[in-house]
């Protein structure tokens, strides 16, 4: 317990410093006022383009001091208000964006993370148990293409053969479909994600697999007659998972820097997109709170994680 | 096409296309000689066409073949003609995609780019519209009658006629929609320096169907602004509510064909037709804009027939589109242009010889070889060939270095602060994170290098349009011009945008030329305006401000069962409405022949 609460401080103080560091290089690029204003924010001299530049700041409290604002920022975003979008026409909430993108950016990281463990599963079965035999040599050298492929060339693949050549899948996403065609066209981006996480968790799971497959008990198993698919699944795979679910959780951080290029790829209004428009236009309210929203997301799996090894290996609960 | 691709061009685009939409309000020169000689001129030659000029000018004023300009209408030009049928077929959703999506869809707040035009098209009627021989027409305007010196224009509003939320049309909604406007810090930027201040009576409501417009100016052609952005009316219970939640921007109420179903931004925007529209039948249910920003993802979608209609300034796209058969495509080419511009107001570009040596020096056909990749058409000056105000006699020089080496040796002997090694020092600055301007920057340098020492500055939008907007800029590269009245580019080349914040971005004055801009706010025919446009297209290219690359082309393609495209008119009036306009189309009228 004392260990959980000292873990839940850390997540805290890192989020703290996550925002603060952000907050700080947001500040540092661009001039939020030109998103507000136009040019005119630059024409101070002109007594009433000052008149509506000083109002802009007040009103969005941009001639405060910077950890006034921060504080400020902070203590909105921990009530659920990020702020409005300094971008966009009427400085809009940024939360009605972050609750329209959110779904399908979570959708898409669940979609590629199921994808990537059910097909990790059976691939790193299949290769420990037929280590250093051709179908493991395959499984390797196809395993070491996809991870070194890069997300945009493997979806750019992808997508030129199944969806262009072979028409199998949307090309892009959109909202006005019906909600099995929107799943449909998740399916192309989930497995851009998902094909190079599955390549690191099936090397993983082969390996601890083969280690445990060496394991005594394993020996006893066999010795009693316990079928060999009964062996791999029930007794060998369990605690041969642990490696790859430590990476499950940090590679959901990839996951989201991954969704960055697979959204815009396959046109996905996602929180990948929205962030990269929004660096583009300095809008920063937006960038910050989806950092946050990610960085959130990405500690809060991480510590979930963290408490899921003490289900699969009760040495862990000390 | 490869210059236009990032999300900060185009917001920049969308800025700039915000004041060229709305630099349309305006008045002429300030030289009052000139505006008294026209005023009398034109008084006559509006006499002409409307019989008198305390009347109205309506339709049958405006369809006089003297009247107004045609300079682009052979340019809009449906490839492949829709084939004969029966006569619409109500029914059916068109789903239409467009090169990006909008920030909102508030005409008198977003900065609307061509896909946010094309929206408002279908949610919102502008006051007046334009025919393919670019006359004017009164669409949510009844008429319009200018007073003789054409500094105030009564327009008589259309009555009957409801916003989609029932408020009705009114003098009171329309002066809703002009004071909203030019109070927007970024969209009455350019509407503003034309009128008197609001308070000191820039819009006058006359009686509950009549306004006037204050302008600080004579402008003969006054209605044309009233064509695009400035001309939406939109209904002002909704731009009022808009403006205590700006969500709401997002959900347009306007009087238009279609009304607003529903929005996700990025991904789709619906609209469901107006049984009860003022203008006759809407033929289809509903029509549907999706942004996809991927150009050949575009052209796959569109051939896979997950959308039925497309727009597209992707000269390689257009091409495909262009040599598909089955495909109907509407191609104009009178839209901006793209050219590289000089500050004259800091040295060294205040001195003509080192805008004439940068001129020589510039690698222009490499441009088009490599950027544009042949496909793009050459400008030589704001209007293509096809145009009757195209001056032939104007040809932008460029890719002759050799003139540039004695100009640069003349200027560095006289100015030697100003030079290093022999060359001159410059900086060029483009918006930026942007390959494709890197590239351009790169392939420029690689001319001017021999006389210039270019220091590049790689510019956020924001900081980039600051920069040029007050003059802090050595030479940039740019996009602008293409109004289809060529007077209503007039913003961009007077003496008085220019200030501490200037809209004459290269901050060029010449009293000549504003004369001739004024003359031209005065003239109503092409005949006339045909020598006046000659000689500033020809005093432009003599005052080294822009090297001229190319004109922007804009396809917009349908599928072979899309009907309706360019028929449609205008009330009380056959007249048929120019199709195209910087990459926009109407859809009353277009129906889906299962």
């Amino acid at each position: 317990m004392r260990s959980a609460l000292e873990r839940l401080a850390l997540v805290i103080l890192l989020l703290l410093a996550v925002s603060l560091l952000t907050f700080a290089a947001m500040n540092l690029l661009g001039d939020p006022l030109f998103n507000i204003l136009g040019p005119i924010a630059g024409d101070t001299e002109n007594p009433e383009s000052l008149a509506k530049i000083e109002a802009a700041k007040e009103q969005y409290y941009l001639d405060r001091p910077f950890f006034e604002r921060w504080l400020r920022w902070l203590g909105d975003f921990v009530r659920g208000d990020f702020g409005v979008r300094f971008a966009s026409d009427g400085q809009p909430p940024v939360t009605d964006l972050i609750s329209e993108r959110l779904p399908r950016s979570l959708l898409l990281m669940v979609m590629a993370q199921t994808m990537a463990v059910l097909i990790a599963i059976p691939w790193g079965i299949a290769a420990a148990s037929r280590a250093n035999k051709p179908v493991d040599k395959a499984s390797t050298f196809s395993s070491f293409l996809l991870v070194s492929l890069p997300g945009f060339a493997l979806g750019l693949l992808l997508k030129f053969v199944f969806a262009i050549k072979l028409d199998w899948f949307p090309l892009a996403y959109n909202a006005g479909n019906p909600w099995t065609e929107r799943l449909h066209a998740f399916v192309l981006p989930a497995l851009t994600l998902a094909l190079p996480a599955a390549a690191v968790y099936q090397r993983l799971l082969r390996t601890d697999l083969i280690t445990t497959l060496q394991e005594d008990f394993i020996l006893m198993a066999r010795a009693k007659g316990v079928k060999r698919r009964s062996v791999l699944f029930r007794h060998a795979l369990r605690p041969s998972m642990f490696s790859m679910i430590t990476v499950f959780g940090i590679n959901a951080g990839a996951l989201i820097g991954g969704a960055l290029i697979v959204e815009t790829i396959f046109e996905i209004p996602g929180l990948g997109r929205a962030i990269v428009e929004a660096i583009l236009r300095e809008d920063f309210p937006v960038v910050l709170a989806i950092v946050m929203i990610v960085a959130t997301a990405f500690v809060v799996l991480n510590f979930l994680v963290d408490l899921f090894y003490s289900l699969l290996d009760p040495r862990v609960r000390t | 096409m490869m210059t236009r691709s990032t999300s900060s061009v185009s917001r920049l685009a969308a800025v700039l296309l915000a004041f060229a939409l709305f630099a349309a309000a305006c008045g002429g020169g300030s030289d009052s000689s000139a505006s008294d000689t026209g005023s009398d001129d034109t008084s006559a030659e509006v006499d002409t066409g409307s019989s008198d000029a305390d009347e109205a000018m309506d339709d049958e004023a405006m369809d006089d073949d003297d009247a107004m300009a045609d300079d682009t209408a052979d340019t809009v030009e449906v490839i492949e003609d829709e084939p004969s049928d029966a006569g619409p077929v109500s029914g059916g959703t068109l789903r239409y995609i467009l090169e990006a999506d909008v920030d909102g869809i508030n005409p008198v707040s977003s900065a609307l780019s061509s896909p946010g035009l094309m929206m408002s098209n279908a949610v919102f009627d502008s006051l007046v519209v334009m025919d393919t021989e670019n006359n004017w027409h009164p669409y949510l305007a009844e008429s319009f009658t200018p007073n003789d010196d054409f500094t105030s224009w009564d327009m008589k509003i259309r009555e009957g006629v409801s916003f989609h939320d029932g408020t009705p049309l009114n003098a009171e909604a329309v002066r809703t929609n002009f004071e909203t406007v030019i109070a927007d810090p970024l969209v009455g930027l350019a509407v503003a320096p034309f009128f008197p201040k609001v308070e000191d009576g820039a819009f006058e409501v006359i009686d509950e169907y009549t306004v006037r417009y204050n302008l600080l100016d004579p402008n003969a052609n006054f209605p044309t602004s009233l064509s695009a952005q400035l001309g939406y009316v939109a209904s002002p219970a909704w731009l009022a509510a808009a403006l205590d939640d700006p969500t709401l921007n997002q959900a347009p109420v306007g009087s238009g064909p279609f009304m607003f179903d529903g929005r996700s931004e990025d991904s789709v925007t619906r609209f469901v037709r107006n049984d009860n529209w003022w203008n006759g039948e809407v033929y289809l249910d509903a029509i549907e804009f999706v942004p996809v920003t991927d150009p050949n993802t575009r052209n796959e979608l569109f051939f896979q027939g997950e959308a039925q209609a497309l727009q597209t300034s992707t000269q390689e796209n257009i091409l495909e589109l262009t040599e598909t058969e089955g495909v109907q495509s509407v191609l104009d080419d009178t839209g901006e242009e793209f050219f590289v511009m000089m500050n004259t107001n800091k040295a060294p570009f205040d001195d003509i010889r080192v805008r004439q040596a940068l001129t020589f020096a510039t690698p222009r056909q490499n441009f088009l070889d490599l950027i544009g990749l042949g496909l793009s058409q050459p400008a030589n000056q704001m209007f293509t060939p096809s145009s009757p105000y195209y001056n032939p006699d104007v040809v932008q020089e460029a890719d002759m270095p050799e003139r540039s080496g004695p100009l640069v040796a003349e200027y560095c002997a006289e100015f030697a602060d100003n030079c290093t090694d022999g060359k001159i020092d410059m900086e060029f600055q483009w918006s930026g994170p942007s390959v494709v301007q890197t590239r351009i920057a790169e392939l420029y340098d690689q001319g001017w290098n021999e006389f210039f020492n270019v220091q590049f500055q790689e510019l956020p939008q924001d900081a980039h349009i600051q920069e040029v907007a007050f003059g802090l800029y050595d030479v940039v590269t740019w996009r602008q011009f293409g109004a289809i009245n060529p007077a209503d580019d007039r913003v961009w080349l007077i003496c008085k945008t220019i200030g501490g914040l200037s809209l004459n971005w290269p901050r060029f004055c010449d009293p000549e030329r504003d004369a001739l801009i004024s003359e031209l706010d005065l003239i109503t025919t092409v005949d006339e305006r045909v020598p006046v446009l000659n000689e500033l297209v020809e005093k432009i290219n003599q005052d080294y401000l822009y090297v001229f690359m190319n004109h922007t082309t804009w396809a917009n393609s349908f599928a072979e069962n899309v009907r309706g495209i360019c028929t449609h008119t205008p009330p009380d009036s056959d007249a048929q409405m120019r199709c195209s306009t910087n990459g926009r189309t109407w859809h009353s009228s277009v129906w889906l022949d299962e």
